[in-house]
């Protein structure tokens, strides 16, 4: 495989949109299972199937329609969470739907033959072309400078919004912002592991991390690390075993996740057992 | 303007609805600086509404709050707030100092923000002073009710407030970490007006230097001796409260100490 690497460029862009993505969802992914926005994130990043729609529709490149149509649905989403006292999941479940349906329904209405979305859905990340390359680019340096830029008082708003917002860090732009962030970062992955398995990526990794650190940087870094490190094994997979990407990432995440988390019960057993207090 | 000088918290008429429903009606209340006023009442009594209106963290439908003759969101600084355990994730990778820390943040705090060496030397005294130092690296959910609740008044004390405002402080915790929180806002009472919504009648009788009992409506507000009046007072609340039976029990084992614990 490493040969190819170095002849074939497609491989190249693979690798590179890997790692960028895996940052976007090292920083994303551990605010998303800090926050408990897992719902909310999964809302919005279906209805980027939507933007994909739209873009064939119009005729410009879907990730763009996509990129449109997700920061949309984010400030949506947050409007929603800002208005809403009880529970949130009947209107992020119907965002859910509302957003793929609209996908289909732009693609039908396309003139001529239909575009093959399993690109989107389940990603392919042999498929990213230097373009992609650099949308991908430019959204994960907004991520990252934004979440570097505002860490305290992110950290603030994501710990205790209340206390927050009384000692007068500004919560409601924060909030808007890490939702369009999230936007960002989706748009960022849909080519490396597509709009349904997105949440993979998003989630396993900082669960198992935060088994390692109680710091949120350090939670962000090694999040990272190991979305770098699926995302290449996975890759690899896929290419040695010519089986689709995206979902080679994400049953793989998935696995190590499984074998970490029944670890993780055993070892939990013996530290209650040895450890007195620390 | 003069002769108010010493109100802390002044609300007048406070009405406040949420979706419909009320949950204070016409409050007047006046809390003098330096004062202890616990706030007691049934749940959903409207006590931490009133906490909120006072923060700015809701807005009232009609009526005024005003803290140091302003209005609350104009107030920040004057204000510290210790909100309830359940307001946040215990499990969220933060430690005791950093939690204190954040206390120190504000709506001017600029992008790309470091923590200044006053601020550092703010917490460490706060630290030092509530017996957190020790555990200044341990992340929040391995602390003991106690010292998280320790924690969270170091933060607000971070602010440099004049006026202390807690949301029951002293729930689920145990006889001794209570009698440690309750020395420490005796303590921190000499020098600021404390307000703390509690359902520990115990505190009422023996910490607590004033007393406003809500449901809905400001039933009662005035001194927190524990006479045979308040007890009228108490009992003069709404049933919820007389429903409630926790608190009357306390009350009435308060009542009997030293005497028969027979019932």
């Amino acid at each position: 495989m490493f040969k190819s690497i170095m002849e074939y460029q497609f491989l190249q862009n693979a690798i590179i949109s890997a790692i960028l993505a895996s940052i976007a969802c090292g920083i994303i992914g551990s605010i998303i299972i800090e926050k408990r926005l897992v719902m909310m994130s999964g809302g919005i990043a279906h209805t980027a199937f939507g933007g994909i729609g739209l873009g064939y529709f119009l005729g410009i490149e879907p990730i763009i329609g996509a990129l449109f149509i997700t920061v949309c649905a984010a400030m949506g989403i947050a409007t929603i969470k800002r208005k809403t006292q009880t529970s949130t999941d009947i209107p992020i479940g119907i965002f859910w739907a509302a957003g793929m349906s609209l996908g289909i329904i732009f693609i039908a209405l396309t003139p001529g033959y239909p575009p093959d979305m399993n690109t989107y859905l389940f990603g392919d990340i042999l498929t990213v072309s230097r373009n992609n390359l650099y949308i991908i680019m430019l959204l994960d340096a907004v991520v990252v400078f934004a979440v570097a830029a505002l860490f305290h008082p992110l950290k603030g708003y994501l710990f205790d919004e209340e206390f927050s917002t009384v000692i007068g860090i500004k919560t409601t732009f924060i909030e808007y912002l890490l939702f369009i962030l999230i936007a960002l970062t989706i748009v960022v992955i849909i080519h490396v592991i597509g709009i349904i398995l997105i949440m993979a990526l998003l989630t396993a990794p900082p669960a198992i991390a935060k088994l390692f650190t109680h710091d949120l940087k350090k939670l962000m870094l090694y999040s990272t690390l190991l979305n770098i490190f699926f995302t290449l094994v996975g890759l690899w997979i896929s290419y040695t075993l010519n089986i689709p990407s995206g979902a080679a990432i994400a049953l793989f995440i998935s696995l190590v996740y499984a074998i970490v988390s029944i670890i993780k019960n055993l070892m939990q057993r013996k530290i209650l057992h040895n450890a007195p207090g620390k | 303007m003069k002769k108010n000088a010493d109100i802390a918290i002044e609300v007048k008429d406070l009405t406040v609805y949420y979706q419909k429903v009320g949950a204070l009606s016409n409050v007047n209340l006046r809390v003098k600086e330096k004062d202890f006023l616990g706030i007691i009442g049934p749940n959903g009594g409207g006590k931490s509404t009133l906490l909120k209106a006072i923060l700015g963290l809701v807005a009232p439908h009609s009526g005024t709050v005003q803290v140091f003759g302003k209005p609350p969101r104009k107030a920040l600084g004057l204000m510290g707030y210790v909100p309830q355990f359940t307001k946040f994730h215990r499990d969220f990778p933060i430690n005791v100092e950093e939690t204190i820390l954040m206390g120190r943040l504000s709506g001017k705090t600029p992008i790309f923000h470091r923590y200044s060496e006053k601020d550092r030397e703010i917490v460490h005294s706060l630290m030092n002073k509530l017996e957190l130092y020790p555990l200044r690296d341990r992340q929040i959910g391995q602390l003991s009710g106690g010292q998280l609740q320790r924690t969270l008044i170091a933060r607000a004390l971070t602010v440099e407030p004049k006026i202390l405002l807690l949301d029951e402080p002293t729930a689920s915790l145990d006889t001794e970490s209570k009698s440690h929180i309750y020395s420490i806002l005796k303590e921190l009472n000499k020098n600021m007006t404390i307000i703390m919504v509690t359902h520990d009648m115990g505190a009422i009788s023996s910490h607590v230097r004033s007393l406003a009992c809500l449901n809905k409506k400001l039933y009662y507000h005035g001194h927190s001796e524990l006479s045979q009046e308040l007890i009228t007072h108490l009992y003069g609340c709404p049933v919820d409260l007389i429903a409630h039976g926790v608190p009357h029990r306390v009350l009435k084992e308060h009542n009997n100490i030293g005497g028969d614990s027979h019932v």
